[in-house]
């Protein structure tokens, strides 16, 4: 894999996204609007029972993930640039890691606005490192855009395929996202440290490895017409 | 035909045989601590044998896809799909009987143990997949992008696997159910029995499936 070429392709997504900025200011109004939803309605038992915080707040990143992130193949495939990627003198694993960093970038952009929105909305009690609770959900997106970036072109000859993504994606992502909302509970409302949660980030590390695996091998297939 | 019928024959006399035996002829387990369990234990019976055959039915959904993307036989593609669909059949008993258990025994018919959360995903899972199949119309293009999903979806199982081992579960770990001979002779026989029937519907499942092709006039 050359790094170059794969650098070339976020920075040309980048360009293209930071032209018209659609997608970066959709995914923040959206989970901003289900930051002050979330808080309007639940907001005033976090305080009491701070542990459904962290769920709520990766149900955020996941609606808005599962709706953003799709977007980098599905644009390729709408606008009909697809073809040219394909031609490219790109490798499929390239490629793959192009798109996955630059999903990767767009959800930091998101994380880093909406956690402590969340913090604040919600005003949660904050009792572990906020670092370190940062880097647990990085840890966790940096999985998540792996498994949407692979799964996303599946579903590009679908019909509905807006909606198969959710039904596909989330299942397939369900213990990353169990685990991380348990090491985000330990380290926000536990205030335990890094070795504590030890556990958690070396299954979804693990997960994270086997799943960009898969889509790595897998991917010269999926990319074909 | 004719084998499918000694075969099925052959499955309902074991399942009939095995059933017997584990309602009405094995003793209930003497446990004074918790009485509940001295007949419930014959849940194993049915339980284990519709949980190994929809397992089967996963593993070989994993092993047809990565055949279909290596030599793009569209025959792989009908044996995936075909099986994934039987072994959705075949979990959801799994998670019924299971279910059934756990309301006496736990308390609850659900209570998200490590091993009813990793199987519920599981079976999601292979859903997505049926979804994903049914939504892509062009033929190659659906067996492409299903055979991907086989193999990324196969993760979920081997979590269910290692469920009980990983997190701390009121469910007996994967292979590591004690029982005495007489017992899991029975149970050996049932999950035979299963394993002969799903293999049976998987088969008329694809033969079906290449009748509705003929009549639809392609191949």
């Amino acid at each position: 894999m050359r790094v170059s070429a794969v650098v070339n392709l976020v920075v040309k997504d980048l360009r293209a996204e930071l032209r018209t900025k659609h997608t970066v200011n959709f995914m923040l109004l959206f989970s901003g609007l289900a930051v002050a939803f979330f808080s309007r309605i639940a907001g005033s038992y976090v305080g009491s029972v701070p542990e459904i915080g962290p769920g709520l707040l990766w149900l955020v990143f996941l609606f808005t993930g599962m709706l953003g992130l799709g977007r980098a193949f599905v644009k390729e495939k709408e606008l009909g640039t697809l073809d040219g990627l394909r031609l490219t003198p790109m490798s499929s694993a390239e490629i793959l890691a192009g798109k996955a960093i630059y999903n990767l970038l767009l959800m930091l952009g998101v994380q880093s606005v909406i956690f402590p929105l969340f913090i604040v909305f919600f005003d949660f009690p904050v009792r572990g490192g906020f670092a370190l609770a940062f880097a647990v959900l990085t840890l966790g997106n940096t999985c998540f855009v792996i498994v949407s970036s692979a799964l996303a072109t599946l579903v590009l000859n679908a019909r509905a395929r807006e909606l198969l993504l959710p039904v596909i994606l989330l299942p397939v992502l369900f213990p990353v996202i169990v685990l991380s909302v348990s090491a985000l509970n330990s380290v926000l409302v536990g205030g335990e440290g890094f070795l504590n949660i030890l556990g958690e980030i070396k299954i979804i590390l693990a997960y994270a490895v086997v799943m960009g695996v898969i889509a790595m091998l897998t991917f010269d297939f999926a990319l074909e017409e | 035909m004719l084998w499918i019928y000694f075969s099925l024959a052959a499955a309902f006399a074991m399942f009939a045989y095995g059933a017997y035996k584990a309602l009405l002829v094995f003793p209930p387990i003497y446990s004074p601590e918790n009485p509940v369990m001295e007949e419930l234990y014959r849940n194993v019976f049915f339980h284990v044998p519709v949980n190994a055959s929809g397992f089967l039915g996963f593993t070989i959904t994993l092993f047809a896809s990565i055949l279909y993307l290596k030599t793009r036989d569209m025959k792989y593609d009908l044996i995936a799909a075909k099986s994934a669909k039987v072994g959705v059949f075949f979990i959801t008993f799994t998670l019924l009987t299971g279910m059934a258990w756990a309301k006496p025994a736990w308390g609850t018919y659900w209570n998200w143990d490590p091993r009813e959360t990793t199987a519920l995903i599981m079976w999601f899972v292979y859903l997505g997949y049926l979804a994903l199949r049914e939504a892509i119309a062009e033929e190659r293009a659906r067996a492409r992008a299903s055979a991907i999903l086989g193999i990324f979806g196969y993760t979920s199982g081997i979590f269910t696997l290692l469920s009980t081992r990983i997190f701390p579960s009121l469910h007996p770990p994967t292979f590591g159910l004690r029982l005495e001979p007489e017992m899991g002779m029975t149970l050996g026989l049932m999950i035979t029995g299963a394993v002969i029937v799903f293999l049976n519907l998987v088969y008329l499942e694809m033969r079906l499936e290449r009748v509705k092709r003929g009549l639809a006039g392609g191949r």
